[in-house]
């Protein structure tokens, strides 16, 4: 992000205040010679291996502890080599001076784009003298297997996502419903709003036959409700089957094979205000 | 994150071009505030308006518009003040900020909700599905984040602009209706961790003096202005010392908890602080500045009551030692401004809100929001139910804006500004009502 400087002025009694929003470039020495950081950074796991499928965004947790007597605030900065992205690169916060010490943490999503080179990139951590090196392995894309869901780890789509959700939250072959609080599923953001849709798309065309779709429990009040499954023919969707007053977790949809690029639930009605899924699975004629 | 420091030169002219420039200086914007500066500039003139901006190498910022305060002894003949609060971005424009503005106020009280932390849907504006926007901030950096963004509205910037600024925090500069050191299932350290993020992000973004500095997660808000002889401002800070929300939170029948003297929305200290302070006072106004509703609001129909747990209603004798102390003591002319319901509410505050023939002690408005809670309309359902179940409640409405004040010797007129619409830009903003409070008469009045 760009650099902001906020300009609060305190003026005669009143407090008046401006957000100047220009970058400045008036470099004036840091203070140096402080007291030693007894700030311990860590990040983990110690390596991460990950394939090139864009919806299986591996993370790692950066963590920041105080070891000293006095509370203090501290940052992180994350770099990842090219063509790597993370979701954030930056993590500032308090550190309490605890006995025993307390650690906090920061979750970073680390997205390995299409088309990544097998091979290894580093993640670099520092914080002040700090420096942690997290070694990212991108290995091929396994073929998949006979039978195998192939929206897995695939790119997702959809209307809209819950701030409070990931996009991939709903291909990411968690169907534990007990998983929920944790993110995973998606889950759209348009309160009270629907249509809404979520699906996923191939680089290449795929022959399908089966979607299953595993929505929240309970199912008549939290899941989908009312929707359409539909495949893509070019630039348009076409309904391939209808499913009306769904109260089950677990929809098995078969039809006559398909073959298309991209494929999608258009739901009409949930019974919440919200459409959820907890997973979307396309499966291919054996 | 740019980790060097920059030097930004201030400027403070008693014109806008900057001719007559009266006081300069300059501060040091470092990393450790997210290069904020915060310049406590003295010796200015009294009921004075200025102009001020930054420069940093060959950066200018616009001019702002301020207004000292009057000197303790001078009595002005008038102040125009705006409050406002919840100013949801995903839900609104923020028009009534522009119309704020325009006004150009002696001054601006700006009472909590100035951001929200929590994830959220997809908003009404552009671009509003970025994530950035959407997720929840907990790290500071996130807090961070969020306060950026927001400040790049170029209504709110104008606001701003246009008059000196006192804001108070409510929940959602930290976490939906914390209470101390609780919020939600929390543990209380990794909270106090999330809180002194937060506390940190509202003082680098807000105009606030040093003393307001948060110190970790504790941060001293409350705080005394005084404005001559018309007016004095206590600002409160009904979060960091009230006792947890009674009965698990929500809406429900007052009960033991909620009238248990031993629990305070404010905190035993700042209970003190507020009464002896107005005891002291020598102003005609005695304004509280401060986040949630006084008044009893009593929100279902029929003989049952309800009431907000995070409202003055959940720590009832904070509320009566406050208005019990007020009568005891003999304070005139107590005016509560207020926000958090998103939507107005106009009470007269009684000793005892059950009895029609109390006597009434003080005058509360409660503003709308800027933006929160979407377009609303004038009277929805529940405003209708407000103003049959509680007596004392003189005015509602359900749309967004805020509220414009002209306060002199002899009367308080505060004007209701609503917007037609906030999920479009470019609402229009229009006078909903006009409600005074003669000085020596707490009961409100048409205007």
């Amino acid at each position: 992000m760009k650099k902001t400087v906020i300009a609060t002025l305190v003026a005669g009694g009143v407090a008046v205040g401006v957000a100047l929003a220009a970058p400045v470039d008036t470099a004036v020495a840091s203070p140096e010679g402080k007291a030693r950081s007894e700030v311990v950074l860590s990040a983990s796991p110690a390596a991460v291996s990950a394939s090139e499928l864009p919806c299986l965004p591996t993370s790692i947790a950066v963590t920041l502890t105080n070891t000293g007597a006095e509370p203090v605030f501290a940052d992180a900065i994350l770099e990842a080599d090219r063509p790597l992205v993370l979701s954030d690169t930056v993590f500032s916060t308090y550190l309490p001076a605890s006995n025993p010490d307390q650690p906090v943490a920061k979750s970073f999503g680390v997205q390995v784009p299409r088309g990544t080179k097998p091979g290894t990139y580093d993640i670099t951590v520092t914080s002040g003298k700090q420096k942690d090196v997290v070694p990212v392995t991108v290995r091929p894309v396994p073929p998949r297997e006979p039978g195998a869901n192939l929206a897995y780890g695939e790119q997702a789509i959809a209307s809209s996502t819950h701030g409070n959700f990931t996009l991939c939250g709903a291909v990411d072959g968690d169907r534990d419903q007990s998983h929920w609080d944790t993110l995973t599923g998606w889950n759209d953001a348009t309160s009270g709003v629907f249509p809404d849709w979520y699906g996923v798309e191939w680089p290449t065309a795929q022959t399908i036959d089966r979607i299953e779709l595993w929505t929240k429990t309970p199912a008549a009040t939290n899941g989908i409700r009312d929707f359409d499954l539909q495949v893509r023919d070019g630039e348009s969707w076409r309904t391939i089957a209808q499913v009306i007053g769904n109260a089950q977790e677990h929809i098995v949809t078969t039809f006559p094979a398909e073959r298309t690029d991209a494929v999608r639930v258009l739901v009409h009605l949930g019974g919440s205000n919200y459409s959820r899924l907890i997973e979307f699975e396309v499966y291919g004629p054996q | 994150m740019d980790r060097r420091a920059y030097s930004v030169q201030w400027e403070i002219a008693t014109d806008e071009r900057f001719r007559q420039v009266v006081k300069r200086g300059t501060a040091k914007a470092t990393p450790e505030y997210s290069h904020s500066v915060h310049v406590d500039v003295r010796g200015l003139k009294p009921a004075h308006e200025y102009y001020y901006r930054f420069r940093s190498g060959r950066f200018v910022s616009p001019a702002g518009r301020t207004k000292t305060a009057p000197a303790p002894h001078q009595m002005l003949s008038s102040l125009t003040l705006a409050f406002a609060s919840c100013q949801a971005s995903w839900e609104g424009w923020f028009t009534a900020h522009r119309d704020l503005a325009a006004r150009r106020h002696d001054v601006v009280l700006f009472l909590g909700d100035y951001i929200y932390e929590f994830g959220n849907d997809r908003g009404v504006r552009p671009g509003d599905d970025d994530l950035l926007r959407t997720r929840q901030a907990v790290t500071l950096d996130e807090y961070r984040q969020r306060y950026a963004y927001y400040k790049t509205d170029p209504d709110l910037q104008a606001a701003h602009q246009s008059a000196p600024w006192i804001a108070v925090f409510d929940d959602h500069e930290v976490v939906d209706n914390w209470a101390d050191m609780y919020a939600g299932s929390t543990p209380t350290n990794e909270f106090l961790v999330r809180r002194a993020n937060a506390f940190r992000a509202y003082w680098e973004n807000m105009p606030l003096r040093a003393p307001q500095r948060p110190n970790g997660p504790e941060m001293q808000l409350y705080r005394r202005l005084q404005y001559g002889q018309l007016a004095e401002f206590s600002m409160l800070d009904t979060r960091q010392y009230r006792n947890d929300q009674a009965n698990g939170d929500g809406t429900k029948a007052p009960n033991a908890a909620t009238a248990d003297p031993t629990r305070s929305i404010l905190g035993f200290p700042q209970e003190k602080w507020l009464l002896d302070g107005l005891s002291t006072s020598r102003a005609t106004w005695n304004v509280l500045g401060h986040q949630t509703a006084i008044t009893l609001l009593d929100t279902v129909s029929g003989p049952n009551v309800a009431v907000p747990m995070d409202t003055w209603d959940g720590y009832s004798a904070s509320r009566d030692r406050l208005l019990g102390g007020i009568d005891e003591r003999g304070i005139k002319n107590v005016v509560s401004l207020a926000g958090d319901l998103h939507r107005t509410v106009v009470s007269d505050l009684a000793l005892d809100f059950n009895d029609p023939d109390s006597k009434v002690v003080a005058t509360e408005f409660v503003g709308t929001s800027i933006t929160s809670g979407q377009d609303g309309q004038d009277l929805d359902a529940g405003g209708r139910v407000l103003l049959e179940e509680n007596p004392h409640m003189k005015f509602g409405n359900f749309q967004r804006g805020y509220v414009s004040c002209e306060i002199t010797p002899d009367a308080w007129l505060s004007e209701f500004r609503v917007c037609d619409r906030v999920t479009v830009p470019n609402g229009t903003v229009s006078t909903r009502a006009r409600l005074a409070v003669e000085s020596g008469v707490a009961a409100v009045q048409q205007a």
